[in-house]
This record gives structure tokens, sequence and C-alpha cells, in this order.
């Protein structure tokens, strides 16, 4: 059985990053960069069921700069046996990479590597779009479920028994054959920390990288129909009422904020 | 300056928190430090006037609480403490168990959870600097991405400070594989009474240079000095993890069990046993279905191997008599499995809402003793008709014990006074020590003659007379006459 996970490098800005106007980025230097928090998630159900499971591959995906390979060594540390990282010219000229692109790229590796079940996070947290790998099992003609946070998969009968998280904590239980999509959602389980050893193993595991032109792909796949137009911080409204005076007057005075705002009475 | 046991008066008066600062018994503070780095309010003060051990009619409130955010800060308050004969007492997340942060005498209370910055995490070398205020688990954090870890962190260990930590000589459930703090600091800064910065230790892994102040220091409960910065020595996460719980019909076969495994050389990394008493409370507490017998909790870490130790384990186990040994496949069963210890302290406080736990025990015998002493204190819980559940890292020989009264019966309470002191002797006769972990503070100070001999306590005294000859750090501390409320500065023979 082969199993491939869907990872990405995200990058989170400082605390104090600025945003001039007309950017359309925020720029290099107020940037921290990390593996996607729900792929921590994706990779570890991964792992644990080529653990639990002999003759399983984890192979990891992500579409990424040479830098985003610091990142993807963390995955092999905890466990995943190759990765494969794609980058090219014309990705690097991209400003805005859309979910379709993305589905595109991926799926010409899917075509490639011919995996059983496909893991990918629930979203990213930088851009949020939430939906890669649901563009992707529609274009790889995959079964798929969205938002998993229980996975128990029958490897003989083909079958993935699936929870969803659903609005208002509903959980749906869903069967869903193999080959397929699951898109992963944080608290499906507990993402090891990566052994001293594996981080060392992981120097010597092979990230292969692919430009387009290896996945007969060409710099066409980048199009989109969608632009980025703008980007700013949105204005903060803070309600923060500061209460001067001796001990006495401020408490009298935080006592009769709450009782304006109902939170007591009187 | 408010004596033992006495609060000192409220001074809710008007102004800014500096302009009463300057009006109070210390206006030198607010020329050593910042606007809102120090605090003469009555709140402020109310929460550094004990800590999880101070029972409310123990309570102290420092007459004023700094918070100093630098080695030159710290050094600058101390210095003008002590010319002018104020104690100084250390306080950091409060989390000990005997009283050690109290401000028995009065005085400042130096809060140094400002100083919480992780310094230089050096993974090739296995090291990380970090300030006296950050938190155990925040430091273990820091360097999880390295693949390391600071394996003795005590239970408390995402609640407490690395400072408190050294002050009490902490440890936890995986000292039994890992060892104690001490083992694990390599260099601290400290400031001493009268403001000298001093660094003890080194970044080597081993040194033969000189006195081992660094080693004085840990465990001295903010005696001798303010502990600042500290280096610390991590190890490498395991490759391997695997947790578990084993079920016994009788305390006895739990307690000769863990004894059996740790004289055989199990490679455990965590061995917890809970008494029936104790396992009782957690079920009741947790609802779990699971039999009130006793339990042993388990963890084996390795980089290979780990499924043979764990089935050495189990055949031992087996020898004694096992009802049921279970290990969990990933982290989350193990969490599981692990959440009656995990829950505990709640689940004995909130057991029976007419019982107080009276002091929270820790003794520490050799291996070969543990069983017998579980065996003792049930059997003293039985004459004295006390509850007493009983618990803790079995694999060091370290017992946890509450011993359980009405809070209202004077007979009660004395009873449980009596139980408590024949346990600590009894471990002291065989050869081991009244405190694993928790420290001396003002719980165990009648113990520690007993414990070391009149003659090293007197050592300890010239040891703390040259260091601190104004007695200005944590006084009211270890020594068993400040309980009389002497002061260490004066010969304990003396009648003054």
């Amino acid at each position: 059985m082969k199993i491939l996970v869907t990872v990405k490098e995200v990058a989170e800005a400082a605390d104090d990053f600025e945003l001039p106007d007309g950017a359309l980025d925020i720029d290099e230097r107020y940037l921290e960069y990390d593996l996607n928090e729900w792929d921590e998630y994706g990779v570890e159900e991964g792992v644990q069921i080529a653990e639990e499971n002999e003759d399983t591959e984890v192979v990891s995906v992500t579409i990424g700069p040479e830098r985003s390979e610091e990142t993807i060594r963390m995955a092999l540390a905890k466990g995943v046996d190759r990765a494969i990282r794609i980058w090219d010219d014309a990705l690097e000229d991209v400003a805005f990479l859309d979910v379709e692109a993305r589905a595109r790229i991926l799926a010409a590796v899917v075509a490639e590597e011919d995996p059983d079940l496909v893991l990918t996070g629930v979203q990213a947290n930088d851009d949020g779009f939430g939906a890669t790998g649901i563009a992707l099992a529609d274009r790889i003609d995959f079964e798929w479920a969205a938002v998993v946070n229980h996975l128990d998969l029958d490897v003989e009968g083909g079958l993935a028994h699936v929870h969803r998280e659903l609005e208002g904590g509903v959980e749906e239980l869903t069967d869903v054959e193999l080959p397929a999509v699951l898109s992963i959602q944080t608290g499906i389980n507990e993402p090891r920390y990566a052994s001293l050893r594996g981080i060392r193993q992981a120097q010597s595991k092979e990230i292969v990288p692919y430009e387009l032109a290896d996945l007969d792909l060409d710099a066409d796949v980048t199009d989109s129909p969608l632009s980025l137009t703008s980007m700013y911080e949105p204005e903060t409204e803070s309600s923060a009422t500061v209460f001067e005076g001796s001990p006495e007057e401020e408490a009298d005075q935080l006592g009769e904020l709450l009782g304006e705002m109902g939170v007591v009475e009187g | 300056m408010a004596s033992e046991g006495e609060h000192a008066s409220d001074d809710d008066r008007d102004g800014t928190s500096d302009e009463r600062v300057a009006e109070g018994e210390y206006p030198f503070l607010v020329d050593l430090l910042d606007s809102g780095r120090v605090s003469v309010g009555s709140s402020d003060r109310e929460n550094h006037a004990g800590d999880w051990g101070t029972p409310d009619d123990r309570k102290v409130r420092p007459d004023a609480v700094v918070w100093p955010e630098s080695a030159a800060e710290v050094s600058g308050v101390l210095e003008a403490a002590n010319e002018r004969g104020i104690p100084v007492t250390p306080y950091a997340a409060g989390t000990g168990l005997e009283g050690n942060a109290t401000p028995a005498y009065g005085g400042i209370s130096m809060d140094l959870t400002r100083m919480d910055a992780i310094l230089d995490v050096r993974p090739d070398d296995f090291q990380v600097d970090v300030e006296a205020g950050a938190i155990g688990s925040t430091v273990d954090e820091a360097v999880s991405s390295d693949g390391l870890t600071f394996p003795p962190l005590p239970s408390s260990g995402d609640i407490s400070t690395i400072g408190g930590m050294i002050a009490t000589d902490a440890s936890g459930m995986q000292t039994v594989r890992y060892g104690e703090v001490r083992d694990w600091v390599l260099e601290l800064e400290a400031v001493l009474a009268d403001g000298t910065v001093i660094t003890a230790g080194s970044k080597a892994v081993k040194t033969s240079s000189g006195y081992n102040l660094k080693d004085l220091l840990v465990g001295s409960e903010g005696t001798l000095g303010v502990v600042t910065r500290a280096t610390l020595r991590l190890a490498g996460r395991p490759e391997q993890i695997r947790g578990g719980r084993a079920i016994f019909e009788t305390l006895d076969d739990a307690a000769a069990a863990v004894f059996d495994a740790v004289r055989s050389g199990v490679d455990v990394a965590r061995i917890e046993l809970l008494d029936d008493t104790t396992v009782a409370m957690a079920n009741a507490y947790l609802d779990t279905g699971l039999p009130d017998a006793p339990m042993v909790f388990l963890e084996f870490h390795a980089n290979h191997g780990i499924d043979e130790e764990i089935d050495f384990c189990r055949g031992i186990f087996e020898a004694h008599d096992v009802a049921e040994f279970e290990m969990a496949a990933e982290e989350a069963e193990m969490a599981k499995l692990w959440q009656a210890r995990r829950e505990l302290a709640y689940a004995v406080e909130s057991y029976d809402p007419d019982l107080v736990s009276l002091h929270p025990g820790d003794v520490t015998v050799p291996i070969s003793k543990y069983p017998e002493m579980v065996r003792y204190i049930k059997e003293l819980s039985a004459e004295y008709d006390l509850l007493a559940p009983c618990f803790g890292h079995a694999g060091d020989g370290n017992v946890h014990y509450s011993v359980m009264v009405d809070p209202e019966s004077d007979a009660e309470r004395e009873r449980g006074e009596e139980v408590y002191r024949e346990i600590v002797e009894r471990a002291i006769e065989w050869g081991g020590t009244a405190t694993g972990e928790h420290g001396i503070g003002q719980g165990k100070r009648e113990y520690l003659e007993a414990e070391h001999g009149p003659e090293s306590v007197e050592t300890m005294r010239t040891i703390k007379r040259a260091l601190d000859p104004n007695d200005t750090l944590n006084p009211g501390k270890i020594f068993p006459e400040t309980a009389e409320g002497k002061r260490v500065t004066v010969p304990a023979t003396s009648d003054d």
C-alpha cells in the first residue's frame, strides 16, 4: 500500500509586520516558515497507518522552493519514507498559485506515484483556501471525504471508515472506497515529536526535486482565473476600558460597568 | 516587618502604585525598578503570601513584591535589602508543597517569573541556556524541534519554573531513568545575599575544578542565592515510546513487582504505583469503571528493542501475579491508560469534602525497602483508622501519601500528625529521606537533624552564615530552630 501525504510549508507573519499600501504580500523579513499545522496531523496519520500495516510506504509531496526542504525533513524525521518537492522557474514567477493550479500539479504526481490513499490537511494556515484536497480528488477521480477526525482503515477490504466533523458538534460516519483523498482535521491524532535519531536519519532520506517538465506539465499549468488585487490589515477595534483612581474607585467603576453590561444585576 | 504567622496590615491608600511604594516602608525600591515592577498593593502581596503547601493560617504577606528583569536588578534589590536587614524571599510559580516560597518574616517577595527567556539553544552540545522564570514545558517545547527534551521535569512541569525546580532539586516521573533536576544542571548564574553575581559550574559535561558551588545552590531553596540563569543539559528524544498499565490484586504484589523490575534492570522510563485507596478515589473522580485495585503505570523509552524490554517486564510482573498487563499501541491510547495517574491530585482533593490532606508526604527509601514502606503506611492507616492514599514514583523508592483527616476534629488531626511523623521516622531509619523532591521548606524542618545528624546540620548553618550572614535570603526555612521563630544568624545553642 502507498500513502501520499501532501504537505505545505506555510509562512507566519511576525507580530510587528508592516504592510505598505499597494503591497500584495508581507515582506520576507517579517515571515517565519513552518510545516502547516493540519499537515502535521496528516503526516502522523500516514505514519501510524504504516506502523500498523506491513509493506506500506508513506511519501510526502510539496510544492515549494529549496528552502522548504528544511520543513519537509521534519516529516521525514517523523517516519515518512521519502519526499517529492516540486519547484520550477515558472512557479518562482507566480505571485499567486491558486487551488486549481495546485490540484493540476498534484494530480500529475498522483499519476506518477499511483497511491492508494492521499492525505491532505483540511486547509493551510497561510492562505486558507481549504479546497486543494477536494479539487485534487475531483481531478484524479478518487473518492473523497473532508474534515476527517477519525480514520479506521480496512486495508484488505479497500475501505476507509471515517468520522467527519460537522458543525454544531455533529459527527458523520462514512465509508469511503479506496483509492481516496481524505482531508485531515487537527486532533485526529497526537503528532509525535521527531526523535533525535529520526532527525539524523532524515538527512539521508531522499527528497526528489521535480520540475514541471518532469511531470509532463507546461508552465501554463499555473494559469489562474483568479488574481490577487490587494492585501491590507483590517482596522482592529479595541473596547478596553482603563479605570483610574484608588482601588475603591476602580472597583466602583468596574462594578458600574458590569452592571451596565448586564453581567451583574444592580 | 511582619513576624512569622502574622499578616501585615492592609495599605489600600490613594495615589499611584509608585507613590504608595515611596510612602511605604521600602521607598528605595522605586529607584531600583521601573514603575509597575514593584508593588505594595494588597492583592499582589496576598498572591505572594504562600505556595500550594502553605495552609491559610500560615500565610504571610510580604511587605512588597518586586519583579526584576535581569541579574543586575536582582543584585540591586538584594544589596539594598541586605544593607537594611530586610528579608528577601524568591518566588516563582508558587507550586511548592512545603511553604518553600512563603515570606515567613515578611519583607520582599522577589518574583522571578518575568525572567522567562529561552536564551540560547545549542543542539550540538545538548544544551540550552534559560532564565530562571522559564516554565518547564516551554523549555521542553523550545528544544523539541531539534529532537531534544529536558527529561527530569516534575509532574507540575507545565506550570512551574526552572528556577523553582533548581531551588528544590525537583524530580518527576522520569527520574527513575533520567535522574533528578540536579543531574541536568551544568552551570548557574546566581546572586548572593549581598548582591554579588556569581557563576557556578561550567558548560563542560564534567569538571574537577574547585568547590562544587553549583550543586550547593541546587536544592538550597533560595536560602544561599537567587538563581537567575541556568545552562541545562538535554537528552535526545527516544525513537520508541510505549506506555501502559498493570493491575494487581494486592498492594504487596504490586510493590514487589515494581521492586523486582527495578532490581532486575528493566529499562523503564516511568513506573508509578497507585494503591487501591488512591485508585478508588481516581475511579470515583473519573468514573472509569475500573476495579478499585492497585495499579502500576509504566512507560518505556528506547531507540531499539522496546518490545523485548516490555516482554521482560511483563514476565517479571507475571511472576508477581499481575491480573492485567496492558500496553498501548499509540499515544492517545497511552494517555487514556494513564488518565487515573494524571488526574490524581484533583481526585484526592475532591474525594470527600469533609476530609483534607494533612501534608503532602514525600518519603524516599532505598528501593529494597520500598515494598515494606508501602505496607507500613497501610498498616498505620488501619491502626489509626485514617484514610492514607499512597502513590508515587515507585521506581525511585519515592512514596507520596496523604493522611486524610476531618479538619474540625483536633483529635483526628493529632492522630494524622502522628501517622505522618511515624512514616517519616521509619523512612529515615531505613536510610531514606524525609523528602525526595519537595524540599524541607517549613513543613519538614523538624526532621532535618534526624536525617543528617546535628553535626551535618551545623555544617549547613556554617555555610548559610558564611554566604548570608544577615539571614536575608528566604529566612525561616530548612533549619529546625526557625520553626520556633529563631534566625540562623545566631548560634543554635544560644538562648537568644
